[in-house]
């Protein structure tokens, strides 16, 4: 089971480096423990991290996820998203998420600052995700 | 009423005389000047209007445009294949992560 798991980590380490930044890593780690100390019960976080810790992570690991498969489809690893595209991927969270989903869900609530949360996010990606991969 | 140039004719809604009529939404009396046809005239407008606004539209993909010459129109292909593919892709995980949130 331990030599499954470390050829996995071997086979990302490999063929998808990207899925290795620290800011990755971060993210879905972050967002991993939040919810198993949801799950839990075994600490009550801020309701600042409650609140805005998902929306932080979500355009990070969003975009990465989606350059991924977006380079190994285009079978070109040198693929960047252009900022127009990092833009409406932005928009179009940010609707999703905050208007039509608080219509057809009650567990979704429109909140402005989730938009800038989202922002914040994409910037992230912008500044320290969105290279070529030699240069992580 | 100039039955020369028009070989139709429409009753004036305004002065009530027949005139000439070209089936053109523009077309006037020729007694009185006014238009033939204000309906056509005003769906006319109101189509030129949205089409105005349309082009002033911020556009989501890249536009192909018929006059565009076979370069320009394979960029822009190879272009909005890209654009299609990371609007599915994105989708799709936007998809995945309300599944999985439940």
């Amino acid at each position: 089971m331990a030599g499954r798991s470390a050829s996995g980590l071997k086979y990302v380490g490999r063929y998808l480096p990207e899925l290795r930044h620290p800011l990755f890593v971060g993210a879905t780690g972050l967002y991993g423990l939040y919810k198993l100390t949801r799950f839990f019960h075994w600490v009550t976080l801020p309701a600042w991290v409650t609140a805005y810790l998902a929306d932080l992570a979500c355009m990070p690991v969003l975009l990465t996820l989606t350059l991924v498969v977006q380079r190994r489809l285009t079978r070109n690893l040198a693929f960047t998203f252009p900022d127009s595209w990092l833009v409406a991927a932005w928009l179009y969270v940010a609707v999703v998420f905050e208007l039509l989903m608080p219509h057809w869900s009650a567990r979704y609530v429109h909140d402005p600052l989730d938009v800038i949360a989202y922002a914040i996010g994409t910037l992230a990606f912008r500044y320290w995700l969105n290279h070529l991969i030699k240069q992580f | 009423m100039d039955s020369s140039v028009s070989a139709n004719t429409k009753k004036c809604p305004h002065c009530g005389q027949w005139s000439g009529w070209n089936l053109h939404y523009e077309d006037r009396c020729t007694h009185c000047g006014e238009l033939l046809d204000p309906q056509a005239y005003r769906s006319a407008a109101r189509r030129a209007e949205e089409e105005r606004k349309d082009e002033k539209a911020p556009k989501v993909f890249i536009q192909i445009h018929p006059n565009d010459g076979t370069f320009t129109r394979a960029w822009k292909y190879v272009v909005l294949s890209g654009q299609v593919l990371f609007a599915a892709i994105i989708s799709f995980f936007v998809w995945l992560g309300v599944v999985l949130a439940g």
